[in-house]
């Protein structure tokens, strides 16, 4: 479980990045977070991950405080960013065997295989530089070490950010295979309608704060995108819509 | 946990090695160093044999002086009118030092021999002047390719062993695993610091098969004993200053800063440090050079020389009544000239002592003085106190040139007790002439006290190396230490 509670960051130069931020991601759950850019989207993530530290509040994996014991909470979590980064002049198998180490994990040959095939990374890529990858396989590979991790949670930042239709739908199906597996995720996005297609519950920030957040069952009856463009163009959601026709 | 730790560490550590290894700066820098190593050898190896020989000739000539009259019959003046005057016949020359061939030090640059008279030490010319090849190629030799050369691959090796990984992305990759942050920079330590091991390996294996090459006693246990000692001071040197460049990466939050800072950093205490210090010094403490201090004790020397030789002068007149100093009538009035002439060669030597000494001294204090502010300047540099513990080790250093300075000068002793503070012969003048007037028994150069050169003692150069090796140590500590206390507290984002 990953659990937010009235976290708020506010920088050095007074700039208030995350506004009292709460929200709670079960296990078997894919929560995601939408946002403009600067919203306090990554800046929620950057907690979790002990990046930053808050201002105000309290950060939960697992009932772990993600404050107090950081490196607890690490080996519970799985974490992939926007664009995977990775040893670049590594190869895939390197780089895999390299974070499953530090992920603390003692893998052979076999298991390393076979998450790779897991994530449809093309054998061929299995010993090739990391550099000389798509940027679909890069995510992919991303992906494999957070499988390897086999953490209860994962924490993913834009994760889909410029995969191709079929990545992004490869990605999609993996992203819910682990929900099946009982994992909690919690991820951002601009995409609305991936959002649409796996969140169990969407959160959307505006100004460091949560101006909404809904179920699936309640997205049935609404339209998240008339909400979100509502919230982005600086109104108060559908009111904003109304006014601008 | 611990197993946990020591995996991570060493993971991070074997990621380092083969990330560094790899890498254009290292393959160029260590090639570099290999083909630069032989030929440092070489100019070390010309540029010694070249001094040997000039050594031997210096030996030779000296011995021809003391096999004739010089030898037989010491004057201990300074005077063209026979040969029993030569001074060079106490010439004391400096063998060159056989590991100046891999550090160089102040053995090229330091006195080739040095003259005694009753005025002081004249030293001769630097040992090396006039070889082409030493004078072009001054600074290479294999202390300058572990402070210099291998020092600015220890410094880029380390710029962007943190920052690096923040612009690459993989920092944040890494951290979000349950990897405590002085566990992430051990870990680049270790590797980044065996790396330049490696290189530094490979300068050591490259200069020890071109020695091979070249006739030299360099293969006894003595030289390899220094040289590994050499190598061990090195490689901490190159630790010392990847944790400088360590610190630097944890400082900075851009790779362009990082690496200007470490630039900067690097040329100031490798490459500015030493003329600076120097410089400094010689500013606080400014010194006539020993030319000019020579002309000085000349000048104040023929002062007194003539008030005490007219003053002898007087005397003959007085007790021989003649106008015109000559030898045949001194010789006639010896008995009774000799009770009176002594207290003045006595007033004379006393004065020369009060003036003439006090010069001597005052120059020597403040060289001294000189010598000790620029030294503890260079010593805020870690690549100084490498060149100074190599070349201390190497025989080649201050401390070389300090034990043989106080040889040098304790001989200057023994010779003004025995001989120029009681001179065999005085110049008498009176008229327009003069003499030279044998107050004593003129004694022969076995008679007079012998030149003993310093001991190269191996352990007295280790143990006198040791506070400088405690404090490149330090400095390598001050370094991680900052680099921890940086780290721990970096923006990952």
């Amino acid at each position: 479980m990953i659990e937010a509670v009235g976290l708020s960051k506010r920088y050095e130069d007074g700039f208030l990045a995350l506004d009292a931020l709460s929200l709670k991601v079960e296990p078997g759950e894919i929560y995601c977070l939408l946002g403009a850019n600067g919203a306090g989207k990554t800046t929620a993530l950057n907690i979790f991950l002990d990046f930053i530290s808050p201002t105000l509040g309290s950060a939960f994996v697992n009932g772990i405080d993600a404050i107090r014991n950081p490196l607890e909470v690490k080996r519970h979590v799985a974490y992939l960013s926007e664009t995977v980064m990775l040893y670049g002049h590594f190869t895939a198998r390197r780089n895999l065997e390299f974070f499953a180490t530090l992920a603390g994990k003692r893998i052979d040959r076999s298991q390393c295989l076979c998450v790779l095939r897991e994530v449809g990374l093309p054998e061929k890529a299995f010993d090739q530089k990391v550099c000389k990858l798509s940027k679909g396989m890069r995510q992919k590979l991303g992906l494999a070490i957070c499988i390897l991790k086999d953490a209860p949670a994962l924490i993913l930042d834009e994760p889909m950010t410029g995969l191709d239709p079929r990545g992004a739908v490869e990605f999609t199906e993996i992203l819910k295979e682990l929900r099946g597996q009982g994992k909690a995720v919690l991820m951002t996005t601009h995409d609305i309608f991936r959002a649409k297609e796996l969140a169990d519950r969407v959160g959307i920030l505006k100004e460091g704060r949560k101006v909404l957040e809904r179920t699936r069952e309640e997205l049935q009856y609404e339209n998240l995108e008339q909400l979100y463009i509502g919230y982005i163009r600086g109104g108060e959601g559908p009111a904003a819509l109304e006014a601008v026709g | 946990m611990n197993g946990y730790l020591i995996r991570t560490a060493w993971a991070i550590a074997r990621q380092e090695i083969a990330s560094q290894t790899g890498s254009l700066r290292f393959v160029a820098i260590s090639i570099l160093v290999v083909v630069l190593a032989p030929v440092s050898i070489y100019v070390g190896v010309q540029d010694y044999r070249e001094r040997q020989d000039e050594y031997r000739r210096l030996v030779q000539a000296r011995d021809v002086l003391a096999q004739g009259n010089s030898g037989q019959a010491v004057l201990g003046v300074d005077s063209n009118v026979t040969s029993f005057n030569e001074l060079e016949v106490f010439r004391v020359v400096r063998p060159p030092q056989p590991l100046s061939v891999l550090v160089r030090g102040l053995d090229g640059a330091l006195s080739k021999y040095w003259d005694f008279s009753a005025l002081g030490i004249e030293a001769g010319p630097p040992a090396s002047s006039g070889s082409r090849l030493a004078d072009t190629f001054q600074h290479l030799d294999f202390g300058f390719l572990a402070v210099a050369v291998l020092g600015l691959l220890a410094v880029l090796l380390g710029y962007d062993a943190v920052v690096g990984e923040k612009e690459a992305g993989t920092l944040r990759a890494v951290l979000s695993q349950p990897v405590p942050r002085p566990l992430f920079l051990a870990g680049k330590f270790v590797g980044g610091s065996l790396t330049l091991l490696g290189a530094l390996a490979l300068a050591c294996l490259s200069a020890i098969v071109s020695l091979a090459f070249f006739d030299l006693d360099f293969f006894v246990a003595d030289s390899l004993l220094k040289f590994a000692l050499i190598a061990a001071a090195s490689g901490a040197y190159l630790v010392c200053i990847y944790a400088l460049g360590l610190m630097i990466s944890s400082l900075t939050s851009t790779l362009k800063t990082s690496l200007l800072v470490a630039l900067v950093s690097w040329f100031l205490l490798v490459l500015a440090i030493a003329p600076l210090a120097t410089l400094l010094a010689r500013t606080m403490v400014p010194i006539p050079s020993s030319q000019s201090l020579m002309a000085q004790k000349s000048d104040l020397d023929g002062v007194l020389r003539n008030k005490y030789e007219s003053q002898m002068g007087h005397i003959y007149r007085d007790i021989t009544g003649d106008k015109e100093a000559m030898m045949s009538i001194y010789r006639e009035h010896r008995s009774e000239l000799f009770p009176r002439i002594r207290p003045v060669i006595s007033d004379y030597i006393q004065d020369r002592r009060r003036t003439v000494g006090r010069l001597g001294d005052e120059y020597d204090r403040d060289r001294s003085r000189q010598q000790r502010i620029a030294r503890s300047i260079m010593l805020l540099s870690p690549a100084a106190a490498l060149a100074s513990i190599s070349s201390d080790l190497a025989g080649t250093g201050d401390v070389h040139f300090s034990t043989w300075k106080d040889s040098v000068q304790d001989y200057q002793r023994r010779l003004d007790e025995e001989l120029f503070e009681d001179p065999p012969m005085v110049w008498i003048r009176q008229g327009g002439a003069s003499f030279g007037a044998i107050v004593r028994d003129l004694p022969s150069l076995e008679e007079l006290p012998r030149f003993e050169p310093p001991q190269g003692d191996a352990v007295a150069a280790i143990l006198r190396a040791s506070p400088v090796a405690a404090l490149l140590i330090l400095y390598g500590g001050l370094f991680v230490l900052g680099a921890f206390l940086a780290f721990s507290r970096y923006d990952v984002r």
